[in-house]
């Protein structure tokens, strides 16, 4: 049994190094101004998704040039569309102002040869979770 | 801390898994998954169900490819249908199926043959017999086998000499005979073996000294007196035996570590220590035992926890505790004719004291100033002592000076029992600027709503007693909780009303208050200290009533207030057992020693589990009510005592076992590696 | 934002999640990955394929990532998984040590 209250007595000596600890860490890691990740979006096209961080206030303009440093395209040949209500987001407006929520799932297409946009194509996973849906029983 | 800690996924999966039973129907018929997942989690996922009480037989049938570990101690449902299960778990290395009190003989049937199987913890399953046994001994791979007070016979432990593999044997209370015994000789991997309660004499304690890798001996309630030397020991339990000589030799002197003697009968006390080596030694229980002296004390340097509750030791004595030194953490001196003399020689000896019980001592406050001087003080008991919490100055004027400023030095302080004691609210001041105090407790008439205002600024206060006052509804408006504050005793105050009571739980949400009128959510009141919303039973809430009515007639009574016991009692608790009168005194000390208690396993329907706070009291607590109890200690780990299967044995020998149950866990620890 | 501060994880299907790397380091596995450089070929291309991980098992786990980044600054709600994913999310979890 004394072990036992040693041991006790060992982990919060422990606790203590660990507060100290994680107060430096927030020290040298997160600058103040830094801080919050407002929200995410999950931007999906064919069999792609893009996580971008992002925050209420910024402009669908502002999504499409962080899009633009990860695929290359134009933010002209862009074109978002939010998949809850199918609304085609406007660059001028902000996330807020048209209701894209933290984790929404946005559809991106592009602008296509005859500088029409393409159709809204993403590729639902067909993967062991949709299956089992399909085949319930057999498992 | 804890909520800022991240949630890992794997948790955050086990838990949406096992959210209801709807959710497990989504995922139990996942075959090839279940059988991908890697046996750790397939364990924490079965003991997380088993919590959730979510578990049953045909669900097992999922785990069999990949669980290693199941516990299912106290688990009442469990019987032959779920063994059935169980034994095809081809990978299973342990199995607790402790307190499952309808596992049969026959139940057992299913576990023959299995392959992997090391640790199997069967104790107080009463309905198995030496049927049972004779199950069993299929399974070569057995290490580790627990049996403690279930039907088997001395006939039963013979036929496990089979079980070439057993290092750790537990036998306690089965009625082991001598020749029994010699027909284990052949386990010569035993390293742990637990007989206390059995018939053994000096004849098979001599056949002991066959296990040479003996480490750990437990003979409690034998009547073994003269135990031969074993060179391997180091945990001993002789307690309540009569002891003639320990050890007796003069080859190779056991290396131990821990002894316990308590309630022993020393047939020639002088000779008691003579052949034991205790300078390694850093556990000595000598409660309640026949020593008159205490000579053998100074040489145990190394000692760091002593019980010598109620035993000879007093102030003229005192002297030999002082020479153990600086590694003493623990000291008992309840129960023992210790006054304030005594601690003055102990404060200028023990720097590194932690835990000091002075319960029933005849300490007065001139004793405060001296515990004072010991820094690493963290635990305190002074219940049921002459405190007041002021000297009364010769000579000077009126002035009062508060005993407990002195207190206000430690600074390791976390818990103070002033039960039983004669603090008045005044005293209480020195309290507010205590800055580890987490736990406190009173019991006390004279305490009124003025040592409330006192108690609100305690600032790491998180739980809180002070039963049996006079607290008014005004005293309980006035009181500020501090914010820590998780527990609030007010059992026995009984000027509350009903209301105020309400209204405080109303706007103190996050303390969970126990008083005989609260009634909502009442098993959210028994987790005093740790309480968790996911520990709740309607059971649970049973025990708790049951141990507050039996507190009643002694916690109603207020001399100076006019209303008759009766008139109260009818008022509040028609249904007052009266049975549980008989059993009171005994139960409800207890209770006040052992501080909280707290059930911890309400899911177990049929009996009822309790924590308790301190670790060294535990060997006093005794309760007729409930059979099985959870014994908390101070570092967090459980500990169990049956008090029921004693079998009209005192209460003590199980608790006896209970320390060492401790030994146990650490005995597997080692083994382990 | 810079295309070198993401990368890119693939599904067992071969569908592709492209994440802040800020995220990908909730997992310790991944972590790895990134900071021993030379040690895991894929990585030099900022790609990491999961032959073993689902696809709606992989975006479970990014969608885990960002809320486990918000959850660390103390935005707090709840991360919800359907308890038909529960025992893969866990093996990948486990896997991932995340």
């Amino acid at each position: 049994m004394v072990a036992f209250e040693e041991r006790s007595l060992f982990m919060s000596s422990l606790e203590e190094i660990k507060i100290v600890f994680s107060f430096s860490v927030c020290d040298q890691m997160e600058p103040p101004d830094e801080i919050v990740i407002a929200m995410y979006i999950r931007v999906k096209r064919s069999k792609a998704t893009y996580f971008i961080q992002c925050d209420p206030t910024e402009t669908i303009l502002d999504i499409k040039q962080k899009l633009h440093v990860l695929i290359d395209q134009p933010v002209n040949d862009q074109r978002l569309i939010l998949m809850g209500t199918g609304e085609v987001l406007e660059d001028s407006k902000t996330l807020a102002d048209q209701k894209v929520e933290n984790d929404a799932i946005v559809a991106l297409t592009l602008r296509k040869d005859d500088n029409e946009f393409e159709d809204i194509d993403i590729v639902k996973p067909n993967d062991f979770y949709q299956s089992r849906d399909a085949d319930g029983g057999s498992w | 801390m804890e909520t800022e800690k991240q949630k890992e996924l794997v948790s955050l999966c086990i838990e949406a898994a096992c959210e209801s039973r709807e959710s497990v129907e989504k995922w139990r018929r996942q075959r090839r998954s279940l059988e991908k997942l890697p046996s750790h989690l397939a364990d924490s996922l079965l003991r997380h169900l088993r919590r959730r009480r979510l578990l049953f037989p045909s669900l097992l049938e999922v785990f069999k490819h990949n669980v290693e570990t199941i516990d299912l101690r106290g688990e009442n449902s469990v019987d032959g249908e779920w063994m059935a299960y169980l034994g095809a778990f081809h990978n299973l290395r342990s199995l607790n199926v402790a307190d499952c009190h309808r596992v049969t003989s026959s139940a057992l049937w299913a576990l023959t043959g299995m392959t992997c199987l090391k640790d199997l913890d069967l104790s107080r399953c009463t309905k198995v017999t030496d049927t049972g046994i004779s199950h069993l001994i299929s399974i070569s791979t057995l290490e580790k086998l627990f049996i403690p007070e279930t039907g088997v016979t001395a006939s039963g432990v013979s036929l496990l000499s089979s079980l070439k593999n057993l290092s750790v044997l537990d036998l306690g209370g089965l009625p082991v005979t001598d020749m029994a015994l010699s027909s284990l000789q052949v386990l010569t991997k035993l390293q742990y073996l637990d007989l206390w309660g059995s018939k053994l004499t000096n004849k098979g304690a001599a056949v002991l000294q066959m296990f040479q890798e003996l480490s750990f001996l437990n003979l409690a309630w034998t009547d073994v007196t003269k135990l031969p030397n074993l060179p391997s020991l180091e945990c001993l339990n002789l307690s309540n035996c009569t002891i003639d000589s320990i050890l007796e030799g003069n080859e190779d002197k056991a290396p131990l570590t821990k002894i316990s003697l308590a309630g022993a009968t020393f047939i020639n006390e002088t000779e008691a220590f003579l052949y034991l080596e205790t300078s390694f030694l850093s556990f000595l229980d000598i409660s309640n035992s026949s020593l008159n002296r205490f000579q053998f004390l100074p040489q145990m340097k190394a000692l760091e926890h002593l019980d010598l509750s109620s035993s000879m030791i007093g102030d003229d004595t005192a002297e030999l505790i002082a020479c153990i030194g600086g590694n003493l953490r623990n000291l008992n001196l309840s129960k023992t004719r210790v006054s304030s003399a005594a601690l003055e020689i102990l404060a200028r000896h023990l720097p590194n004291l932690e835990t000091l019980s002075l319960s029933e001592t005849l300490i007065d406050d001139v004793a405060i100033s001296y515990i004072s001087m010991m820094p690493s003080l963290k635990v305190i008991d002074l219940s049921n002592t002459d405190i007041k919490g002021f000297f009364q100055q010769v000579g000077a004027e009126t002035d009062l000076i508060l005993s407990l400023t002195a207190l206000q030095s430690l600074n390791r302080l976390e818990k103070l029992n002033l039960e039983h004691t004669q603090v008045k609210d005044v005293a209480l001041c020195p309290l507010s600027s205590f800055q580890e105090l987490r736990h406190l407790s009173f019991r006390s008439s004279s305490l009124t709503d003025a040592s409330m205002y006192y108690l609100s600024s305690v600032s790491k206060l998180t739980s809180l007693g002070i039963r049996d006052t006079v607290l008014t509804n005004s005293g309980l408006v006035f009181f500020k909780p501090p914010s820590t504050l998780k527990s609030l005793d007010l059992r026995g105050c009984w000027l509350l009303t009903e209301d105020a009571l309400l209204v405080f739980c109303k706007s103190n949400p996050e303390i969970k208050v126990r008083h005989e009128f609260v009634s909502i959510s009442p098993a959210d009141q028994i987790g005093s200290n740790r309480p968790s919303p996911s520990r709740i039973s309607s059971k649970a809430s049973q025990a708790n009533q049951k141990q507050e009515r039996m507190a009643l007639p002694e916690s109603f009574v207020d001399q100076r207030l006019k209303y008759s016991i009766e008139n109260l009692l009818g008022l509040q608790f028609s249904s007052l057992s009266v049975e549980m009168a008989h059993d009171r005194g005994e139960t409800i000390h207890s209770m006040e020693k052992l501080g909280e208690v707290e059930n911890v396993r309400p899911e177990e329907d049929a009996f009822v589990r309790r924590k308790v706070e301190e670790p060294l009291e535990v060997c006093l607590f005794r309760s007729m009510s409930e059979p099985s109890c959870v014994v908390n200690l101070d570092d967090g780990g459980e500990v169990e005592i049956n008090v029921m299967a004693s079998c009209g044995r005192p209460g003590m020998d199980r608790a006896e076992s209970c320390v060492f149950d401790r030994e146990r866990e650490a005995t597997d620890l080692l083994l382990h590696e | 934002m810079k295309k070198e501060d993401t990368v890119k994880l693939i599904s067992a299907e071969g569908f592709e999640f492209v994440i802040d790397k800020e995220a990908a380091m909730v997992s310790q596995t991944i972590r790895n990955m990134l900071t021993s450089p030379g040690s895991f070929a894929e990585t030099e291309h900022g790609e990491v394929t999961f032959p073993e991980i689902s696809t709606t098992i992989l975006e479970k786990i990014c969608q885990y990532f960002y809320w486990s980044l918000q959850y660390s600054r103390g935005k707090e709600t709840d991360f919800h998984i359907e308890p038909e994913l529960t025992l893969e999310l866990m093996m990948a979890a486990n896997y991932l040590h995340t």
